[in-house]
């Protein structure tokens, strides 16, 4: 006589198997349940990428996502961490080709709306460190993710709001979208940065001093303006400190 | 703490200052305090209601179906313009 784990086991590979089994007695239920409820996690997990292709597609892309890769733990408040990845892989991302990094953004806003609370930067001590603001190392806030993509994945993700309007997207844009996505209070905040910027943002991200980041960024746009890039990040409070080594 | 005894670029101090200066007039984003997160509720969906066992779940409308994911996307992709049929890029 089987134990209860096997039995177990042998449900749940039941309920994720997706052809040729023999029908398990009063267990279509369950699998319609699972798959149905795991599937309406992920379509709330990512509201634009349900919309750009619509509701039966998305069950059908959930679906095949969770027999691809189910849950791993009972909180479902981060399932689909790896559904980007796996989309990319599937057919409607090559109708769509924006379409997985549409889904890397709203990971990405959705790890930020859960992540740990932080306080923001005490700009006052900021400005009483004078040039030895060099060699400090800045702290980003422990919501940030950043997202780059070739396609302009902001405003596709803008325009397919419930509150947006009726707006168009133009995809044929200049270079690489760089987003910074954070959540410094309760907002979660999507920053669009030009490359000297993104580069600022990395080099500080992984820990290098303010002066060397800022050659990162002129590297990559000699007109890159610190001031004014600074300025914006810090009314956006997406540090959470300095450090002198 | 290791002093620094030569700056090579005077003036970072007096940047960082005037961002500073600059943030400060900036409006200040709502603080975190003033609004709290209530989990499960805030985030139509974003809430852990529907687990793997209970029965709040609906039911699986496009069992086994894989033309489901393969059929014609049906959505707002019309209302972006520039090429939702080719990967034309990268």
């Amino acid at each position: 006589m089987p134990t209860l784990l096997e039995r177990q086991r042998d449900m749940r590979d039941w309920v994720l198997a997706t052809a040729g089994t023999p029908p398990l007695p009063n267990a279509g239920l369950h699998r319609d349940n699972t798959l149905g409820g795991l599937a309406a996690v992920l379509a709330a997990g990512f509201p634009v990428t349900h919309r750009l292709v619509g509701e039966a597609c998305f069950i059908g892309l959930a679906q095949a996502y969770v027999r691809h890769e189910p849950p791993h733990e009972a909180p479902l408040l981060r399932y689909g961490t790896g559904f980007p990845a796996w989309l990319r892989g599937q057919e409607v991302a090559r109708q769509l080709p924006y379409l997985a990094d549409v889904a890397r953004l709203e990971a990405a806003w959705t790890h930020a709306y859960h992540a740990t609370e932080a306080a923001p930067l005490d700009a006052g001590a900021l400005a009483t460190l004078g040039d030895a603001v060099e060699d400090a190392v800045w702290r980003l806030h422990p919501s940030h993710r950043f997202v780059t993509s070739p396609w302009p994945v902001d405003r596709v993700w803008r325009a397919n709001q419930p509150d947006a309007g009726d707006a168009t997207v133009d995809l044929d844009t200049e270079g690489d979208t760089h987003l910074l996505v954070v959540r410094p209070a309760a907002e979660v905040l999507l920053i669009r940065l030009g490359p000297g910027a993104f580069a600022l943002l990395m080099a500080l991200g992984a820990g290098l001093p303010l002066g060397s980041a800022w050659d990162n960024a002129l590297a990559l746009d000699a007109g890159f303006n610190l001031e004014h890039e600074l300025t914006g990040l810090l009314a956006a409070q997406v540090f959470t400190g300095v450090e002198l080594p | 703490m290791q002093t620094t005894t030569v700056s090579r670029r005077l003036g970072l101090g007096l940047i960082v200052a005037t961002a500073v200066a600059g943030a400060t007039l900036a409006a200040a984003p709502a603080k975190a305090a003033d609004m709290e997160k209530c989990y499960g509720v805030v985030k139509a969906g974003h809430n852990d209601c529907k687990t793997d066992s209970n029965s709040c779940a609906g039911h699986a409308t496009k069992d086994r179906d894989p033309g489901a994911f393969i059929a014609v996307p049906a959505g707002t992709c019309a209302k972006i313009s520039g090429g939702s049929t080719e990967p034309a890029k990268k």
